[in-house]
């Protein structure tokens, strides 16, 4: 059994007023462990909804998604709150990424505090400490609120947030598109590093080509909420 | 005539900061009376022998048609007012505001009842549906406090509904989702702080008008009974003596002006530094 | 064109609710009150002494009488479906339909709103547009306190201090009563006082607001006159927030009145609600309720339409 997420026929129709939305419609494929399939596709076909539906943040309107063999449409809220440990999502706008009222520092911590992963301030500390080294942010960073921080910077806490979790396989909704050419690049290698060292499956969403064929093991299109074609 | 933004908008800065400062400045001669109101005479002492007396060094704002003194009846009116005024918008708010974060995060069928529910609110005078509830009810301090929190809750429910619409939809709520977050924890740890704003102004402008409106219900006979000091009832009480002791109803309505214009500046004021960009005229 | 009908529509539906669903709630907080109603209509309005113990066959007697032998719901529906027939049922203490007694008292109240709306436009507008031309002298400083005060200070009292003054102090003008212009004047000055008070601030900003933007600019580019430009062109933009505040203090007004007409003895709908509620006359409440209801509804929804009317960016719909 090579594959973390499997999708079956996936669909979600979004009803409006008078039409009918066929965001994703029937999609299926397969992600394996500690490989990058790279999702491409033109703005509005269904990118971003796809990889909400495979973390559940949406509720498919038919069709199945497994994680590690588990169907994840036919769990309940609860169970699905405990599975969320080992799938994250790096989303599209860093910059409305992380609770504005919130410092760095406990958006950070958030994910360990709600999975209960730490006793005590000294080890939860330890462990911030430990995840800003692995995204490279320094200390004065921490007691920052968002609107201080560089968008690269963002992405980086973002980062460190979805990794302190420990997760298998990572959303990663065009992480670099808001991003400077510079950062880009600085962020694209942090996550390759991460995910040899830490033997991550990721789904990478873009629109850029060539950044797909730098990062990706195999390449989805995506066209008017279909897979067209899979290399 | 310049439009000189700038100049235009430093002068109002220095106005209301200026208006602050003098709306904080009764709230604080407001709050002192009540701390020192022990120390005045009984406000339910009568004396028949020294009624309607008017204004002298014994009795500072005259005696009542009871020989009461109407200075010792303000000042402890003040803390019958003034607390219950607080306790009207602390319990509106709460009300208000967990029923707009629900409704606006739930949506469904839940969302439609409040919404219906807020407009028919919202489409009739709230003193005529305070009149109804405490003619119901029978009149008396507390059932005016009750039917001022049975209209008051629906302002803040229909701002904060709206702003956690806009909420729920920003990306750090679907992170925040993503990591395992449950609804209760979403709500009051990420919803409620983003849309708190505007309803601690509203709260602000609110107690000036809860002020308003239990006076208001005093005055008509509905609110506070005697002998309880409260200002609207002790308007109703010297109306009667318009004639013969003004001081009876002039001080009384006074000190109601003062609360209401303190926090009403101060309501401006907070607007001015919470979010700057609105702007919202008075309670309403 | 079809949408504005359409809008119409929908809001004078949503009007009929708003009111049926008032009365039902008149309706079930006056019957699920403390007290038996027959009791009390013996009490408050047959005997007239709080102290009065009613013997069982009085209280049936009355709840014949008054058809309150049904359950609440029951009686709601019945008073429901003749209303709909123009029906408001008879009061307990006159005995007299309630549709006819608030026709007779419609006028006085509409008097007193029509003059007192009038009077407060009369002085918002001066000030709101001094205030704006001169802005940020004592001029305007004046102007904001005047509004300042003004929706600090209650109208009760403020009735009670013009009554000081004019009637009891000076002497030129009656203390209260209904029936000439000179018994006009202080309950107008009252309402409209304080209406004014949100009016001028809305017109110094409206004013402003509009003064800053481009056409105005250019004009003044142009070498336009400051005044035709301040009046002609300014003003008429500047006036239409404002109207859609005057039209909703109308209908506030109607609770203002209640008050107002209190304290002056004006005999209109809002001293019969007044009056109604002390003695608990529940068919006359409901009726005064349920009108006040329908009016303020109607007046929102004409506002919102000259509104829709006068700015042709508001599109129709929700
Ligand atoms: N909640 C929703 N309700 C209705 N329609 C929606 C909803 N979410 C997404 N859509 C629609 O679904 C389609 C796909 O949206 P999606 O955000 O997945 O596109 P995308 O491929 O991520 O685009 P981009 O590259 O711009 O991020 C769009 O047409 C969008 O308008
Ligand atoms: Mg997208």
């Amino acid at each position: 059994m090579d594959e973390t997420v499997i999708v079956d026929n996936l669909r979600v129709h979004f009803l409006l007023e008078d039409t009918i939305v066929k965001a994703v419609d029937g999609v299926s494929f397969h992600v394996n462990k500690n490989e990058t399939l790279a999702l491409i596709g033109e703005s509005g076909s269904g990118k971003s909804t796809l990889g909400k539906l495979l973390l559940m943040l949406i509720k498919p309107t038919s069709g199945e998604v497994y994680f590690n063999g588990l169907n994840l449409t036919k769990m309940r809220d609860r169970e699905l709150r405990k599975i969320r440990q080992e799938m994250q999502l790096i989303p599209q706008h860093p910059e409305d990424a992380l609770d504005p009222k919130w410092k760095i520092y406990d958006s950070m911590v958030e994910p360990l505090r709600i999975h209960k992963l730490v006793n005590g301030k000294s080890e939860e500390k330890e462990l911030v400490y430990e995840l800003l080294e692995m995204v490279g942010l320094q200390e004065e960073h921490l007691n920052r609120y968002p609107h201080e921080l560089s968008g690269g910077e963002l992405q980086r806490v973002v980062i460190a947030r979805a990794i302190s979790l420990n997760p298998k396989f990572i959303v990663c909704d065009e992480p670099t598109s808001m991003l400077d050419v510079s950062v880009q690049a600085s962020i694209i290698n942090l996550l390759l590093d991460l995910q040899k060292k830490l033997g991550l499956a990721y789904l990478f969403i873009t629109h850029d080509l060539e950044i797909a064929n730098v990062v990706a093991d195999r390449i989805a299109v995506m066209h008017h909420g279909k897979i067209h074609k899979i290399s | 005539m310049g439009i000189d933004a700038n100049i235009s908008f430093n002068f109002m800065r220095r106005y209301l900061k200026n208006n602050t400062i003098f709306g904080l400045a009764i709230l604080l001669f407001l709050i002192a009376t009540v701390i020192l109101s022990p120390l005045t005479a009984d406000p339910t002492k009568i004396d028949l022998q020294n009624n309607l007396q008017p204004p002298s060094l014994k009795h500072m704002f005259g005696t009542d048609n009871l020989g009461r003194d109407v200075f010792a009846r303000i000042v402890h009116a003040a803390k019958v007012d003034l607390t219950i005024s607080l306790v009207i918008v602390g319990l509106s708010a709460v009300i208000g505001i967990a029923i707009g974060l629900i409704s606006g995060y739930y949506g469904g069928i839940i969302d439609k009842i409040t919404v219906c529910l807020i407009d028919i609110f919202l489409a009739l005078p709230e003193l005529i549906l305070a009149l109804v509830i405490v003619g119901a009810l029978g009149p008396g301090l507390l059932n005016s406090a009750l039917a001022l929190v049975a209209l008051g809750w629906v302002r803040y429910a229909r701002i904060v509904r709206g702003s956690v619409m806009s909420v729920k939809e920003r990306q750090f709520i679907e992170v925040s989702k993503a990591v395992g977050i449950d609804d209760f924890n979403l709500i009051v740890k990420h919803i409620l702080p983003n849309v708190v704003t505007p309803a601690i102004t509203l709260a602000m402008l609110h107690l000036g008008h809860a002020v308003l409106s239990l006076a208001s219900l005093g005055f008509l006979g509905l609110g506070a009974q005697p002998p309880t000091p409260e200002w609207g009832t002790m308007l109703n009480e010297g109306r009667v003596y318009l004639r013969e002791a003004w001081w009876m109803s002039v001080f009384p309505g006074l000190a109601i002006m003062l609360t209401v214009l303190s926090f009403t500046l101060l309501g401006d004021g907070l607007r001015d530094v919470l979010d700057p960009k609105s702007r919202r005229l008075v309670y309403g | 064109m079809s949408n504005t009908i359409e809008y119409v529509l929908k809001r004078l539906l949503m009007a009929i609710l708003v009111v049926i669903a008032t009365s039902a709630l008149t309706f079930y907080l006056l019957s699920a009150s403390p007290g038996d109603t027959a009791e009390i209509i013996i009490k408050k309005v047959l005997v007239g002494e709080e102290e009065y113990n009613p013997t069982k066959s009085e209280i049936q007697t009355v709840k014949d009488v008054f058809g309150l032998n049904d359950p609440a719901i029951i009686c709601y529906l019945k008073w429901l479906w003749k209303a709909v027939h123009g029906d408001f049922g008879n009061s307990y203490v006159s005995g007299l339909p309630v549709f006819n007694e608030i026709l007779v008292r419609l006028p006085a109240t509409a008097l007193l709103a029509i003059s007192s709306t009038i009077l407060s436009i009369m002085i918002a507008i001066p000030l709101g547009v001094l205030s704006a031309a001169k802005q940020n002298t004592v001029v305007d400083y004046a102007c904001l306190a005047y509004s300042a005060f003004f929706i600090a200070i209650p109208n009760f009292w403020f009735a009670l201090i013009l009554i000081l003054i004019f009637s009891l102090y000076l002497g030129i003008l009656p203390v209260a009563g209904f029936g000439s212009f000179a018994h006009l004047i202080l309950p107008s000055i009252t309402l409209a006082t304080s209406m004014s008070a949100i009016t001028t601030r809305l017109t110094r900003s409206s004013l402003l607001e509009v003064l800053s933007q481009d056409f105005i600019v250019t004009a003044r580019a142009k070498g336009l006159n400051e005044n035709i430009i301040l009046y002609k062109h300014a003003l008429r933009n500047a006036l239409i927030p404002v109207i859609t505040i005057v039209g909703i203090q109308m209908g506030h007004l109607l609770s203002g009145t209640v008050i107002v007409e209190t304290v002056f003895g004006w005999p209109g709908i809002g001293k019969l609600l007044a009056d109604s509620i002390e003695v608990r006359d529940i068919p006359m409440i409901q009726g005064c309720v349920v009108f006040i209801a329908a009016m303020f509804s109607i007046v929102n929804l004409l506002v919102d339409l000259s509104y829709r009317f006068l700015d042709p960016r508001v599109k129709y719909g929700d």
